[in-house]
Protein backbone atom coordinates (compact mmCIF):
# COMPACT_ATOMS: atom_id res chain seq x y z
CA UNK A 1 0.00 0.00 0.00
CA UNK A 2 1.53 3.50 -0.93
CA UNK A 3 1.59 5.52 2.16
CA UNK A 4 2.63 8.68 0.34
CA UNK A 5 0.53 11.72 0.61
CA UNK A 6 0.40 13.90 -2.13
CA UNK A 7 -0.89 16.73 -0.36
CA UNK A 8 1.05 18.62 2.34
CA UNK A 9 -0.56 18.17 5.53
CA UNK A 10 -0.80 21.61 6.74
CA UNK A 11 -2.42 22.19 10.11
CA UNK A 12 -4.59 24.90 11.35
CA UNK A 13 -3.71 26.87 14.08
CA UNK A 14 -5.62 25.35 16.57
CA UNK A 15 -4.47 21.83 15.29
CA UNK A 16 -1.07 23.18 15.60
CA UNK A 17 -1.74 24.58 19.17
CA UNK A 18 -3.62 20.77 20.62
CA UNK A 19 -0.69 18.56 18.58
CA UNK A 20 1.66 20.98 20.70
CA UNK A 21 0.11 20.49 23.73
CA UNK A 22 -0.73 16.49 23.75
CA UNK A 23 3.15 15.80 22.58
CA UNK A 24 4.54 17.64 25.25
CA UNK A 25 1.65 16.47 28.00
CA UNK A 26 0.85 13.09 26.95
CA UNK A 27 -2.58 12.45 27.46
CA UNK A 28 -5.00 14.96 28.39
CA UNK A 29 -8.67 16.34 28.74
CA UNK A 30 -10.50 18.73 26.55
CA UNK A 31 -10.75 20.82 29.43
CA UNK A 32 -7.09 20.77 30.43
CA UNK A 33 -6.47 21.97 26.75
CA UNK A 34 -8.42 24.70 26.98
CA UNK A 35 -6.93 25.80 30.61
CA UNK A 36 -3.00 25.29 29.10
CA UNK A 37 -3.74 26.48 25.80
CA UNK A 38 -4.51 30.12 27.48
CA UNK A 39 -7.20 31.42 25.33
CA UNK A 40 -5.93 29.80 22.17
CA UNK A 41 -8.89 26.77 22.61
CA UNK A 42 -12.29 27.42 23.29
CA UNK A 43 -14.47 25.26 25.00
CA UNK A 44 -17.07 25.78 21.83
CA UNK A 45 -15.07 24.57 19.41
CA UNK A 46 -12.13 22.23 21.38
CA UNK A 47 -14.33 19.07 20.31
CA UNK A 48 -15.41 19.87 17.19
CA UNK A 49 -11.83 20.49 16.18
CA UNK A 50 -10.57 17.39 18.19
CA UNK A 51 -13.20 15.22 15.75
CA UNK A 52 -11.99 16.48 12.50
CA UNK A 53 -8.52 15.77 13.96
CA UNK A 54 -9.51 11.97 15.21
CA UNK A 55 -11.24 11.48 11.52
CA UNK A 56 -7.56 12.77 9.75
CA UNK A 57 -6.10 10.36 12.35
CA UNK A 58 -3.38 13.27 14.02
CA UNK A 59 -4.97 12.13 17.37
CA UNK A 60 -6.62 9.07 19.10
CA UNK A 61 -9.44 9.29 21.78
CA UNK A 62 -10.70 6.64 25.14
CA UNK A 63 -13.39 7.34 27.47
CA UNK A 64 -11.30 7.96 30.94
CA UNK A 65 -10.64 4.56 32.77
CA UNK A 66 -13.11 4.48 35.87
CA UNK A 67 -12.65 1.96 38.90
CA UNK A 68 -15.97 2.59 40.69
CA UNK A 69 -19.03 3.41 39.35
CA UNK A 70 -19.30 7.30 39.30
CA UNK A 71 -22.00 9.56 38.78
CA UNK A 72 -22.20 11.58 35.69
CA UNK A 73 -20.46 11.59 32.28
CA UNK A 74 -17.18 10.36 31.46
CA UNK A 75 -14.66 12.42 29.85
CA UNK A 76 -12.47 11.78 26.92
CA UNK A 77 -8.45 11.25 27.33
CA UNK A 78 -6.61 12.45 24.17
CA UNK A 79 -3.56 11.57 22.89
CA UNK A 80 -1.42 12.24 19.83
CA UNK A 81 -0.90 9.61 16.90
CA UNK A 82 2.24 8.69 14.86
CA UNK A 83 0.63 10.31 11.45
CA UNK A 84 -0.48 13.18 14.44
CA UNK A 85 3.20 14.04 15.69
CA UNK A 86 4.70 13.42 12.08
CA UNK A 87 2.33 16.25 10.73
CA UNK A 88 3.33 18.42 13.90
CA UNK A 89 7.11 18.12 13.11
CA UNK A 90 6.80 18.17 9.78
CA UNK A 91 4.56 21.87 10.20
CA UNK A 92 7.65 22.79 12.11
CA UNK A 93 10.36 22.38 9.79
CA UNK A 94 8.31 23.69 6.88
CA UNK A 95 8.01 26.80 9.54
CA UNK A 96 11.88 27.26 10.30
CA UNK A 97 12.51 26.29 6.48
CA UNK A 98 10.23 29.55 5.08
CA UNK A 99 11.23 31.85 7.98
CA UNK A 100 14.93 30.62 6.99
CA UNK A 101 14.38 31.19 3.11
CA UNK A 102 12.53 34.76 4.37
CA UNK A 103 15.62 35.43 6.33
CA UNK A 104 18.26 34.53 3.46
CA UNK A 105 16.19 37.08 0.75
CA UNK A 106 16.41 39.70 3.39
CA UNK A 107 12.43 40.09 4.12
CA UNK A 108 13.13 39.79 8.12
CA UNK B 1 -43.69 -2.31 30.26
CA UNK B 2 -43.75 1.19 31.01
CA UNK B 3 -40.17 0.57 29.99
CA UNK B 4 -40.50 -0.69 27.02
CA UNK B 5 -42.93 1.89 25.76
CA UNK B 6 -40.47 4.53 26.35
CA UNK B 7 -37.50 3.09 24.63
CA UNK B 8 -39.83 2.83 21.55
CA UNK B 9 -41.04 6.39 21.45
CA UNK B 10 -39.20 8.67 18.73
CA UNK B 11 -36.30 10.96 20.03
CA UNK B 12 -38.57 13.94 19.84
CA UNK B 13 -41.62 12.58 21.88
CA UNK B 14 -39.80 10.79 24.67
CA UNK B 15 -37.93 14.41 25.15
CA UNK B 16 -41.61 15.87 25.21
CA UNK B 17 -42.71 13.51 27.44
CA UNK B 18 -39.94 13.62 29.58
CA UNK B 19 -39.75 17.59 29.89
CA UNK B 20 -43.27 18.44 29.60
CA UNK B 21 -44.00 20.24 32.81
CA UNK B 22 -40.77 22.14 32.23
CA UNK B 23 -42.06 23.10 28.69
CA UNK B 24 -46.28 23.41 30.29
CA UNK B 25 -45.46 25.76 33.04
CA UNK B 26 -43.15 28.28 31.53
CA UNK B 27 -45.71 28.68 29.01
CA UNK B 28 -48.51 28.58 31.23
CA UNK B 29 -46.96 31.85 33.12
CA UNK B 30 -46.47 33.85 29.96
CA UNK B 31 -49.52 32.84 28.39
CA UNK B 32 -51.51 33.84 31.67
CA UNK B 33 -48.93 37.15 31.73
CA UNK B 34 -49.92 38.26 28.27
CA UNK B 35 -53.44 37.87 28.96
CA UNK B 36 -53.39 40.21 31.63
CA UNK B 37 -55.16 43.88 31.07
CA UNK B 38 -52.30 46.56 29.52
CA UNK B 39 -52.76 50.05 30.60
CA UNK B 40 -52.03 53.28 28.90
CA UNK B 41 -50.58 55.51 31.59
CA UNK B 42 -50.01 59.02 31.19
CA UNK B 43 -48.20 61.20 33.85
CA UNK B 44 -47.54 65.07 33.75
CA UNK B 45 -45.75 66.61 36.87
CA UNK B 46 -45.70 70.46 37.35
CA UNK B 47 -44.13 72.68 39.89
CA UNK B 48 -46.14 73.47 42.63
CA UNK B 49 -45.06 76.73 42.98
CA UNK B 50 -45.94 77.83 39.39
CA UNK B 51 -49.17 75.96 39.96
CA UNK B 52 -50.98 77.75 41.95
CA UNK B 53 -50.57 81.75 41.45
CA UNK B 54 -50.89 82.60 44.98
CA UNK B 55 -47.75 81.33 46.64
CA UNK B 56 -48.19 82.42 50.07
CA UNK B 57 -51.49 79.91 50.33
CA UNK B 58 -50.66 77.73 53.86
CA UNK B 59 -50.92 73.54 52.80
CA UNK B 60 -54.34 73.31 54.31
CA UNK B 61 -55.67 76.72 51.74
CA UNK B 62 -53.76 74.83 48.67
CA UNK B 63 -55.15 71.55 49.14
CA UNK B 64 -58.38 73.02 49.09
CA UNK B 65 -58.08 75.25 45.80
CA UNK B 66 -56.46 72.09 44.39
CA UNK B 67 -59.72 69.77 45.15
CA UNK B 68 -61.67 72.71 43.75
CA UNK B 69 -60.26 72.56 40.69
CA UNK B 70 -60.05 69.37 39.80
CA UNK B 71 -63.51 69.28 40.41
CA UNK B 72 -64.12 71.77 37.72
CA UNK B 73 -62.09 69.67 35.27
CA UNK B 74 -63.50 66.33 36.15
CA UNK B 75 -67.42 67.90 35.53
CA UNK B 76 -69.67 65.62 33.56
CA UNK B 77 -69.60 68.55 30.95
CA UNK B 78 -66.01 68.81 30.84
CA UNK B 79 -65.35 64.91 30.75
CA UNK B 80 -67.89 64.79 28.13
CA UNK B 81 -66.90 67.61 25.71
CA UNK B 82 -63.34 65.37 26.02
CA UNK B 83 -65.03 62.29 25.28
CA UNK B 84 -66.82 63.75 21.84
CA UNK B 85 -63.36 65.92 21.15
CA UNK B 86 -61.21 62.67 21.36
CA UNK B 87 -63.59 59.79 20.49
CA UNK B 88 -63.27 58.09 23.32
CA UNK B 89 -65.03 54.63 23.90
CA UNK B 90 -66.42 55.05 20.78
CA UNK B 91 -67.08 50.66 20.46
CA UNK B 92 -68.84 51.86 23.66
CA UNK B 93 -70.85 54.89 22.33
CA UNK B 94 -71.50 52.75 18.81
CA UNK B 95 -73.12 49.98 21.35
CA UNK B 96 -75.66 52.96 22.81
CA UNK B 97 -73.94 52.88 26.41
CA UNK B 98 -75.19 55.52 28.35
CA UNK B 99 -73.52 58.37 28.34
CA UNK B 100 -73.03 58.94 32.04
CA UNK B 101 -71.35 55.89 32.58
CA UNK B 102 -68.76 56.90 29.48
CA UNK B 103 -68.68 59.89 32.00
CA UNK B 104 -67.62 57.71 35.19
CA UNK B 105 -65.81 55.59 33.36
CA UNK B 106 -63.40 58.24 31.99
CA UNK B 107 -63.33 60.12 35.65
CA UNK B 108 -62.37 56.51 36.97
CA UNK B 109 -59.34 56.66 34.55
CA UNK B 110 -57.71 60.28 35.17
CA UNK B 111 -56.33 60.85 38.75
CA UNK B 112 -55.14 64.30 39.50
CA UNK B 113 -53.15 64.33 43.07
CA UNK B 114 -51.09 66.64 44.58
CA UNK B 115 -47.53 64.91 45.17
CA UNK B 116 -46.21 63.77 48.72
CA UNK B 117 -43.91 64.96 50.37
CA UNK B 118 -40.90 63.22 48.30
CA UNK B 119 -42.32 65.18 45.48
CA UNK B 120 -42.74 68.01 47.36
CA UNK B 121 -43.85 71.02 44.79
CA UNK B 122 -45.14 69.17 42.40
CA UNK B 123 -48.60 68.10 41.12
CA UNK B 124 -49.44 65.00 39.29
CA UNK B 125 -52.14 63.99 36.32
CA UNK B 126 -52.46 60.71 35.84
CA UNK B 127 -54.48 58.90 32.91
CA UNK B 128 -55.21 55.72 32.42
CA UNK B 129 -56.51 53.43 30.10
CA UNK B 130 -57.42 49.97 28.80
CA UNK B 131 -56.27 49.44 25.41
CA UNK B 132 -56.67 53.22 24.18
CA UNK B 133 -54.12 54.53 21.49
CA UNK B 134 -51.18 56.23 23.52
CA UNK B 135 -51.46 59.61 21.03
CA UNK B 136 -54.95 59.95 22.36
CA UNK B 137 -54.14 60.02 25.53
CA UNK B 138 -50.81 62.27 25.10
CA UNK B 139 -53.81 64.97 23.65
CA UNK B 140 -55.99 64.25 26.54
CA UNK B 141 -52.96 65.02 29.46
CA UNK B 142 -52.93 68.12 27.62
CA UNK B 143 -55.92 68.86 27.24
CA UNK B 144 -56.64 68.21 30.82
CA UNK B 145 -53.92 70.42 31.92
CA UNK B 146 -55.08 73.14 29.56
CA UNK B 147 -58.04 73.14 31.61
CA UNK B 148 -56.15 73.40 34.57
CA UNK B 149 -54.21 76.37 33.11
CA UNK B 150 -57.38 78.18 32.38
CA UNK B 151 -58.53 78.65 35.92
CA UNK B 152 -58.19 81.93 36.38
CA UNK B 153 -56.21 81.01 39.90
CA UNK B 154 -53.76 79.24 38.41
CA UNK B 155 -50.76 80.10 36.21
CA UNK B 156 -48.20 77.22 34.73
CA UNK B 157 -44.51 78.34 33.73
CA UNK B 158 -43.18 75.06 33.20
CA UNK B 159 -43.92 71.44 32.96
CA UNK B 160 -41.11 69.88 35.49
CA UNK B 161 -41.52 66.82 32.75
CA UNK B 162 -42.78 65.85 29.51
CA UNK B 163 -45.17 63.51 29.71
CA UNK B 164 -44.52 60.04 29.12
CA UNK B 165 -45.99 56.65 28.69
CA UNK B 166 -46.02 54.36 30.78
CA UNK B 167 -47.60 51.45 28.95
CA UNK B 168 -47.88 48.51 30.99
CA UNK B 169 -48.01 48.62 35.04
CA UNK B 170 -44.55 49.06 36.65
CA UNK B 171 -45.72 46.02 38.19
CA UNK B 172 -46.67 43.52 35.38
CA UNK B 173 -43.74 44.50 34.03
CA UNK B 174 -41.77 43.13 36.88
CA UNK B 175 -43.74 39.92 36.76
CA UNK B 176 -43.60 39.73 32.96
CA UNK B 177 -39.57 40.39 33.34
CA UNK B 178 -39.51 37.49 35.65
CA UNK B 179 -41.45 35.04 33.27
CA UNK B 180 -40.06 35.83 30.65
CA UNK B 181 -36.30 35.46 32.10
CA UNK B 182 -37.72 32.13 33.72
CA UNK B 183 -38.92 31.14 30.08
CA UNK B 184 -35.54 31.91 28.69
CA UNK B 185 -33.58 30.60 31.17
CA UNK B 186 -35.36 27.45 31.64
CA UNK B 187 -36.39 26.03 28.55
CA UNK B 188 -33.31 26.90 25.93
CA UNK B 189 -30.88 25.35 28.80
CA UNK B 190 -33.31 21.72 28.10
CA UNK B 191 -34.05 21.85 24.51
CA UNK B 192 -29.72 22.65 24.41
CA UNK B 193 -28.95 19.43 25.99
CA UNK B 194 -31.83 17.76 23.80
CA UNK B 195 -30.36 18.94 20.33
CA UNK B 196 -27.74 16.57 19.55
CA UNK B 197 -30.23 13.76 20.60
CA UNK B 198 -32.65 14.66 17.76
CA UNK B 199 -30.34 16.23 14.84
CA UNK B 200 -26.64 14.66 15.60
CA UNK B 201 -25.50 11.15 14.46
CA UNK B 202 -23.94 9.38 17.54
CA UNK B 203 -20.58 9.47 16.35
CA UNK B 204 -20.90 13.00 16.58
CA UNK B 205 -22.93 13.18 19.75
CA UNK B 206 -20.22 10.99 21.54
CA UNK B 207 -16.79 12.67 20.20
CA UNK B 208 -18.13 16.36 20.43
CA UNK B 209 -21.64 16.65 22.67
CA UNK B 210 -20.65 14.13 25.75
CA UNK B 211 -17.30 15.29 26.50
CA UNK B 212 -18.68 19.29 26.42
CA UNK B 213 -21.34 17.90 28.55
CA UNK B 214 -19.27 16.22 31.15
CA UNK B 215 -16.56 19.40 31.23
CA UNK B 216 -20.24 21.42 32.18
CA UNK B 217 -21.34 18.88 34.55
CA UNK B 218 -17.90 18.58 36.24
CA UNK B 219 -17.07 22.44 36.29
CA UNK B 220 -20.46 22.73 37.79
CA UNK B 221 -20.28 20.49 40.37
CA UNK B 222 -16.68 21.80 41.79
CA UNK B 223 -18.46 25.69 41.87
CA UNK B 224 -21.52 23.96 43.96
CA UNK B 225 -18.97 22.19 46.15
CA UNK B 226 -17.32 24.91 46.66
CA UNK B 227 -20.43 27.02 46.75
CA UNK B 228 -19.85 29.67 44.81
CA UNK B 229 -23.49 30.06 42.78
CA UNK B 230 -22.16 33.25 40.83
CA UNK B 231 -19.32 30.96 39.66
CA UNK B 232 -22.00 28.72 38.89
CA UNK B 233 -23.67 30.70 36.95
CA UNK B 234 -20.95 31.71 35.12
CA UNK B 235 -20.19 28.43 33.83
CA UNK B 236 -23.94 28.13 32.81
CA UNK B 237 -24.09 30.78 31.03
CA UNK B 238 -20.48 29.93 29.59
CA UNK B 239 -20.87 26.52 28.48
CA UNK B 240 -24.35 27.27 26.85
CA UNK B 241 -22.47 29.86 24.57
CA UNK B 242 -20.28 26.71 23.96
CA UNK B 243 -23.27 24.56 23.18
CA UNK B 244 -24.80 26.45 20.88
CA UNK B 245 -20.98 27.16 19.21
CA UNK B 246 -20.63 23.34 19.08
CA UNK B 247 -24.28 23.17 17.35
CA UNK B 248 -23.62 25.71 14.79
CA UNK B 249 -19.94 24.24 14.28
CA UNK B 250 -21.29 20.76 13.24
CA UNK B 251 -24.56 22.14 11.50
CA UNK B 252 -24.75 22.41 7.83
CA UNK B 253 -23.89 25.81 8.15
CA UNK B 254 -20.75 25.02 10.09
CA UNK B 255 -19.68 22.89 7.65
CA UNK B 256 -20.33 25.35 4.71
CA UNK B 257 -18.06 27.56 6.84
CA UNK B 258 -14.85 24.99 6.92
CA UNK B 259 -15.44 24.34 3.61
CA UNK B 260 -14.88 27.40 2.16
CA UNK B 261 -11.89 27.96 4.71
CA UNK B 262 -10.46 24.89 3.18
CA UNK B 263 -11.44 26.50 -0.09
CA UNK B 264 -10.03 29.67 0.34
CA UNK B 265 -6.82 28.12 2.22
Amino acid sequence: MDNKNEEFPKLSRKEFSILQLLISNGEMFGLEMVKESEGELKRGTIYVTLQRMGDKGYIESREEPRELPEIGIPRREYSATGLGERVYQTNIKAQEFFNRDFVLEGYN
Amino acid sequence: MKEDTSKNQIPILKFLNKHKWRIILPLSFSLFYLALPRYTKKIIAVQQNAFFKSSVLGEAEMIEEFSEIKEQVLSDESLKNLILKYDLYKTEREANVAENVLVEKLRNSVEIRIGNETFDRTAFIWIRFNKENSQNIAALSGEVMNQFEKNPDIHIDKYVSNPYDANVYRSYVFFGALLQGFVMLVIPLILLWEIPNMFYSPKTKEMVFEPLKSDWQNELTDAKMRKQPLKAFQINIQYSYSFIAAIIQKSPLGDLVEFVRKFAK
